[in-house]
């Protein structure tokens, strides 16, 4: 039944889901998990264990830190009822999805949505000692943990949330919403709960098509305990998740000993099986480099990713220089490219910033693209090329070389051109006007002019004022240790003195001495 | 040969040749010579006077018919106006008995010819030992000799045949008589000034013109014309002093004016009238009326200023005590009430020529920049410069620079001098005002001062601890910023500042001390109260007012004027610190001036030299002013050595005028290029292509598609003044001489939109180049980085690495590298810079803040004007 079964995907999602569909049939025929597949360590480590849960049999573990508060001439309600309500909504939306838990933790107080808010990693875990049994919530025992405040006010209750993933210490921005009426607390709450939780998926492989594009392939945890709400879809096409990497502890895999957010780096969701094997998901890999350490191969390193939805309607991004970060690029020149991956053409006009005062762009989102490249650029040359995904996060930050130097000889070089421009122009116009004194028979004039046009900057002059602006900036490069710029200075100026040789050319040159030796002639000078 | 007998004269006729137009001679004179000649002469000669009667008498009558002379009472006397003012200098021989009238060539010696020449003869008769040479005289007037007019033989006549001799002279101011009673006195003055100049210092002809003078001041008075003929009379009473008719004639002018001005409280106007009489006639009894009835005015309003002062109504009081001085000059013990009224409360009048009420111009005009200067009291303000600036604050005692300069504590002042116009500020008002300026959303956010400053802390009432994200290289400068509280409502600005605006009209413009000075301070410790600014519509209005002591200090004095003010005894002129730099800005949201050629040539074609000498300064010396290469002073630190000034090449211009509009032509170009590629290529594939041979064959037709692309016209917007106008006239002609159209707009009248333009003409004076710069460059103050998209990022870089130097030697390669590539690029055009004059009169006495007489030249006009003393 299951290799019929098999067949049938094959010709009905291709080759891709098939790939998928054997991983998936052999865990079921064979009980060996998907995740023990991916993840040879944790092979090892099962040996003398039970064999683990597969990942996307895996239930989130999710507890719920819950504060009702009241401010003064606001409705009263029952925290328990509240609870309650909740948690029959959580329970009506996940299902089996979520083993859910409800704190009241004492260091949480009052809980108010300010207090949420201003809540940062490092009050939730122990971020010099990760592992850490006694931070606040461990991830040997918890997956997520969500903050609900219901505070009620004069004119009804202010309801907000905010998650927190134990593995990728990391907090999702907080959401909240108005509801007039009590009743209204235990949808909008699990309304909430549904945007701020952010699923977790583990690299399963990478492959590329025969259009050289490479493709990766996901497992959602819980993927295969289908929530009975569908709009609780974990994952859906168009989804973008944010990479980590948990560099795991040698001696002690299941220790946490660094967690590396991967920044700038996305996975865009282009499928999601949700029929044979629910919960693998296969996306493009966006990166601003060639490479990227997301789906490495290490024995010790767990490869995750977080699916975000955006919660903002635009993202601030901060420019800044790599060599002094506390530096930003300011109105450096930035486009922002609407389309999947780097090397596909525009879908959309590209929008062109410039970054303020304190190197920041702010890339409004859009509903079609939920991921974007972003080009930075420092005059002739692109300084950068990022994708981002606008609305994850508030504030990002990219960090740039500094091209101080090289964009410095680009304007030095600018006036030289204006200066050969110049002189070029008033060689004609000296020619020019020497060559009606001497149809005038103006003989004083034509000396005059042809003086004043032997006056001008000559190619030498020029070659030695650029090898002037070209050893000044050498030197500075060399005294700030930037090799890219030293490297960028010597090549521009090489094009301008390429440049130099081609209008300072030998044929010309003597073509023109041609007609002004026969312009004395006429002129009778000697 | 003066004198010859008839004889000789004949023997002369004889040899010599007609003189030309002399050959019609009238027959009668010659007749009458013979019968003149014929009766012997009174005196005796030495020489023979016989003459041949009867061949004279017969040669003239066989040519002539014989007609009598004219007789005296017969001919027109005196001859026309016509016939004497171009008349060849005659004179009428009037003979005995006959009455007949000869007219001759004008005698000499004259007037009084006959008295004149009998006196002498009988002189040297009487004489009993002659000279050789008085022989010679005495036989030479022994008869009157005389040239008939157009005839150059000479007569002589016995002196017994003469009645009198009437001179030109004389009719001319007998016709003069009759013309000036006939009231035409422009032929009266013409033939006087003809008689002066044929006998200077006649007294006849003083006479006559005295005449004249008063008559026709009678005329001009009668006619409505006083001031003329008070300037008639002046001239007469030159000539004549002391005459009564004189002294009637002013009281019948002066009496009805005297009394129209004191009617209409013009006292000025009539004290002037008086003076007027008084210079011509001190005992006129005009003058001691007119005097007394305004004395007594004048009397009256002081002691009701006077009255009001004890009341502690010290404005109204110095309104008054002031309008009495105008009424009448007070000496004595009414001029110490007068001082210690006005020394209570002071006000200086300036005089300015505009206030710009409501002209929508993209930068503040002066008058703006003089209003927030009264209105506003930074935190910080330039209190000196000398190459760098020097900042003073108002409200702080002194500034603690900590952790490396990261962080400063600002101690504010608790105590405040009496002549302080602020109020103390407290930390917390100081952190208000922080907070505006840092805030995004509010509209005092300053985007610069945001990028600097990390947060503060109020630690005390009196200090304000601010913390920095990085080291400002200026901390002063960037903290130039205007005190407000939150909610920033009208009362809270007025607080801040130093001064509030009261009145305000089309010509006047009031400010009050915000605090005033205390009462029952000594009369010197008072400082000015109000501050009045007074418009004129031109700058000779304002001179004219400061010579009158109408105003006491003029706003702005032109480079002209400076010389005349400083010779003259009414004040002193004051240098200001900073010079005014005269710029061509360009709007960084305009697409006309994207190109870089363009700009280049139009910075090219402005003869900047020329320019500033014939118009700017009116000096070829060039004393007031320089040209510039930067926009910022020449003599600031910022400005790179040597000869900065941008080079006026009209051939140069043109070839770059002329590549803008190439380029332009481009896109055109190589739309049809590229549309024959494709063709070409369809046809035969890449090698079928061959652009530069494809261009070459198809020149004419790229050049048909293009002939329609011209350079769009540009628009110049130029401040309101009408030296920068012409200023700007004289460059958009020279733009013209190179294919660039330039239309000048000028804001004068009031608006509420700024009118659409490219480039401006202005003026401008940066106190920190290092953070004005932006300002200056992009005529922005919200620095706004996206004014910066049109410019390349190089250029950016160089101007937002001017926040980030850390030195002032970083500070000044930098700016050194700015300006230089500025000037280079025309991304703003430096024209010149014009050094900056204030004139005090001698009764403003203005801070000296070095206490060593070495005064400081002011940063600005109104530099301390809370300290500044005024008297009456």
């Amino acid at each position: 039944m299951n290799l019929q079964r098999l067949q049938l995907k094959v010709s009905v999602c291709g080759r891709l889901q098939a790939i998928a569909a054997i991983v998936c049939a052999a865990w079921l025929t064979t009980g060996t998990t998907l995740a023990q597949t991916a993840s040879p360590a944790e092979e090892s480590a099962d040996k003398t264990q039970a064999p683990p849960v597969p990942f996307v049999l895996q239930p989130y573990r999710v507890a719920v830190e819950l504060r009702v508060l009241h401010e003064r001439g606001a409705r009263n309600v029952s925290f328990e009822s509240v609870r309650q309500e909740i948690s029959d909504a959580l329970e009506s939306m996940y299902g089996r999805m979520w083993r859910l838990t409800f704190l009241r933790s004492g260091w949480l107080t009052p809980g108010t949505p300010t207090q949420v808010q201003a809540l940062q990693p490092s009050e939730l875990v122990d971020i010099s000692d990760p592992g850490n049994p006694f931070e606040r919530y461990s991830e040997t025992e918890l997956d997520k943990v969500l903050f609900i405040t219901v505070l009620g006010t004069s004119a009804g209750f202010a309801v907000t949330c905010r998650e927190f993933d134990t593995r990728l210490h990391d907090l999702s921005p907080i959401l909240t919403q108005h509801t007039p009426q009590p009743y209204g607390i235990a949808p909008v709450a699990a309304g909430l709960v549904r945007d701020s939780f952010r699923p977790v998926l583990k690299y399963h492989r990478q492959y590329s098509d025969d259009d050289g594009n490479s493709h990766i392939e996901l497992l959602t945890q819980a993927g295969e305990l289908t929530p009975p709400d569908t709009a609780a879809q974990q994952v859906r096409k168009g989804d973008v998740l944010r990479l980590f990497q948990r560099m795991m502890n040698r001696r002690n895999p299941t220790k946490l000993r660094q967690l590396r957010p991967l920044q700038l780096t996305y996975i865009r969701v282009t499928a999601v099986d949700l029929d044979v094997s629910r919960g693998l998901t296969t996306g493009a890999m966006l990166s601003h480099g060639p490479s990227t350490l997301f789906g490495s191969r290490s024995r010790h390193a767990q490869q995750l990713a977080l699916r975000q939805r955006p919660a903002a309607s635009s993202s601030k991004l901060r420019l800044i220089q790599r060599s002094r970060e506390n530096k930003p690029l300011i109105c450096q020149r930035v486009s922002v490219a609407f389309k999947l991956r780097s090397h596909d053409q525009d879908q959309a006009p590209q929008l062109q910033l410039l970054s303020d005062r304190n190197g920041d762009i702010t890339i409004p989102l859009n509903p079609d693209f939920p991921t974007v490249w972003v080009y930075v650029y420092s005059g002739t040359k692109t300084l950068a090329r990022v994708p981002y995904a606008p609305g994850l996060l508030p504030s990002d930050s990219v960090l740039l070389p500094n091209d101080s130097i090289r964009l410095a000889v680009e304007g030095d070089l600018k006036l030289f051109q204006d200066e050969l421009i110049d002189t070029i122009a008033l060689r004609e116009v000296q020619f020019s006007l020497a060559k009606k004194a001497v149809q005038e028979q103006r003989t004083d004039d034509v000396k005059q002019h042809l003086a004043e046009y032997f006056a001008l900057p000559e190619k030498d002059d020029f070659i030695d004022k650029l090898s002037l602006i070209q050893v000044d900036a050498e030197r500075r490069a060399r005294e700030n240790n930037n090799r890219f710029a030293e490297r960028t200075v010597q090549q521009v100026c090489q094009e301008m003195r390429d440049s130099l040789d081609l209008f300072f050319n030998e044929k010309s040159r003597s073509k023109r001495m041609s007609a002004i030796n026969n312009l004395r002639r006429q002129a009778g000078i000697d | 040969m003066f004198c010859r007998t008839l004889t000789e004269k004949s023997q002369s006729q004889q040899i010599s040749r007609p003189c030309p137009g002399t050959t019609t001679r009238p027959w009668w004179i010659l007749v009458a010579l013979v019968w003149l000649v014929a009766t012997p002469p009174s005196y005796a000669q030495d020489t023979p006077t016989t003459v041949n009667e009867d061949e004279a008498d017969e040669s003239e009558q066989a040519q002539r018919p014989e007609e009598p002379l004219p007789k005296l009472n017969e001919i027109q006397r005196p001859p026309s106006y016509k016939e004497l003012i171009n008349a060849h200098p005659f004179d009428w021989v009037i003979i005995n008995v006959t009455n007949d009238v000869m007219k001759v060539e004008a005698l000499d010696p004259r007037p009084d010819t006959m008295q004149r020449l009998t006196d002498e003869r009988m002189d040297l008769a009487r004489k009993r030992r002659r000279t050789k040479e008085e022989n010679v005289r005495l036989k030479q007037i022994r008869q009157l000799v005389i040239q008939l007019p157009g005839d150059s033989r000479e007569f002589a006549i016995s002196w017994d045949k003469i009645d009198q001799i009437i001179g030109i002279e004389e009719l001319m101011l007998e016709r003069v008589d009759l013309l000036i009673e006939a009231g035409d006195f422009t032929k009266a003055w013409d033939l006087i000034q003809r008689v002066q100049d044929l006998i200077p210092e006649w007294d006849q002809t003083q006479l006559r013109f005295f005449k004249l003078l008063l008559k026709e001041a009678e005329t001009e008075n009668t006619e409505g014309r006083p001031y003329r003929a008070l300037a008639l009379l002046d001239e007469a009473h030159e000539i004549s002093p002391g005459n009564t008719d004189t002294a009637d004639l002013l009281e019948t002018i002066l009496e009805p004016m005297i009394s129209e001005a004191v009617k209409s409280e013009d006292f000025r106007k009539a004290n002037w009238l008086i003076d007027r009489c008084r210079n011509t006639t001190p005992e006129h009894p005009l003058v001691q009326r007119w005097d007394d009835q305004i004395r007594q005015t004048g009397a009256t309003l002081l002691a009701e200023a006077e009255e009001l002062s004890r009341a502690g109504e010290a404005r109204q009081a110095t309104r008054l005590a002031r309008r009495a001085d105008r009424i009448w000059h007070m000496t004595g013990q009414n001029r110490k009430v007068l001082s210690r009224i006005v020394a209570r409360y002071q006000t200086v009048r300036v005089g300015v020529d505009s206030l710009n009420n409501n002209i929508a111009f993209p930068v503040p005009l002066a008058a703006a920049q003089r209003h927030r200067e009264l209105t506003q009291t930074p935190l910080f303000s330039a209190d000196k410069f000398d190459e760098i600036t020097y900042f003073r604050s108002a409200y702080i005692e002194d500034w603690d620079p900590q952790d490396l300069g990261r962080k400063v504590t600002f101690r504010l002042r608790s105590t405040r001098p009496w002549w302080q116009p602020q109020p103390i500020l407290r930390a917390s008002q100081v952190a208000d005002a922080l907070a505006l300026h840092l805030d995004p959303d509010s509209p005092d956010y300053d985007a610069r001062l945001a990028s600097f400053v990390s947060g503060y802390t109020v630690r005390s009432p009196t200090r304000i601890e601010i913390r920095f994200k990085r080291v400002p290289l200026n901390m002063a400068a960037l903290f130039r910023i205007p005190v407000y509280a939150a909610g920033t409502d009208e009362k809270t600005v007025q607080l801040a500042g130093g001064y509030h605006e009261i009145e305000s009209s089309e010509d006047e413009r009031s400010y009050l001390r915000n605090v005033p000075e205390p009462d029952g301070l000594n009369t010197v410790g008072y400082h000015v109260a109000e501050v009045i600014e007074k418009r004129f519509d031109n700058d000779d209005e304002i001179v004219r007012a400061f010579r009158r002591g109408t105003i006491d200090v003029m706003a702005d004095v032109r480079p002209w004027m400076v010389e005349p003010i400083r010779r003259s005894d009414t004040g002193s002129v004051q240098q200001l610190a900073f010079p005014s730099s005269h710029l061509i800005v360009f709007n960084p949201q305009s697409t006309a001036i994207q190109n870089v050629q363009l700009r280049r040539a139009l910075s090219l074609a402005v003869p900047r030299e020329l320019i500033l000498q014939k118009i700017i300064l009116q000096d070829d010396e060039m004393t007031w002013g320089r040209l510039s290469g930067a926009a910022w002073p020449e003599s600031s630190y910022a400005s790179a050595p040597g000869d900065n000034a941008l080079p006026y090449n009209l051939y140069l211009a043109h070839a770059l005028s002329f590549a803008a509009l190439e380029q332009l032509k481009i896109p055109i170009r190589q739309k049809i290029v590229a549309a024959a590629k494709a063709e070409a290529v369809e046809a035969g594939g890449e090698d079928n292509w061959d652009e530069r041979l494809w261009r070459a064959q198809h020149a004419e037709e790229l050049e048909e598609a293009s002939k329609d692309i011209h350079l769009q016209p540009l628009t110049m917007l130029c401040e309101p003044d009408p030296i920068m106008r012409k200023a700007a006239e004289k460059m958009i002609e020279m733009w013209d001489r190179i294919g660039i159209s330039v239309s000048l707009v000028v804001p004068e009248e009031p608006a509420t939109e700024i009118p659409h333009w490219d480039m401006m003409y202005r003026q401008a004076q940066m106190e920190e180049p290092l953070l004005d710069v932006w300002s200056v460059l992009l005529t922005d103050d919200s620095l706004d980085i996206n004014l910066l998209e049109g410019f390349p990022d190089w250029f950016r870089q160089d101007l937002t690495l001017l926040d980030y130097v850390g030195s002032f030697r970083g500070a000044r390669n930098q700016l050194f590298r700015l300006q230089k590539n500025m000037a280079a690029q025309a991304f703003l055009i430096p024209l010149w810079e014009v050094d900056q004059f204030a004139a005090f009169r001698k009764s403003v006495t203005i801070y000296d803040n070095t206490s060593t007489g070495q005064q400081d030249p002011p940063v600005s006009v109104y530099d301390n004007v809370s300290r500044w003393v005024v008297k009456p």
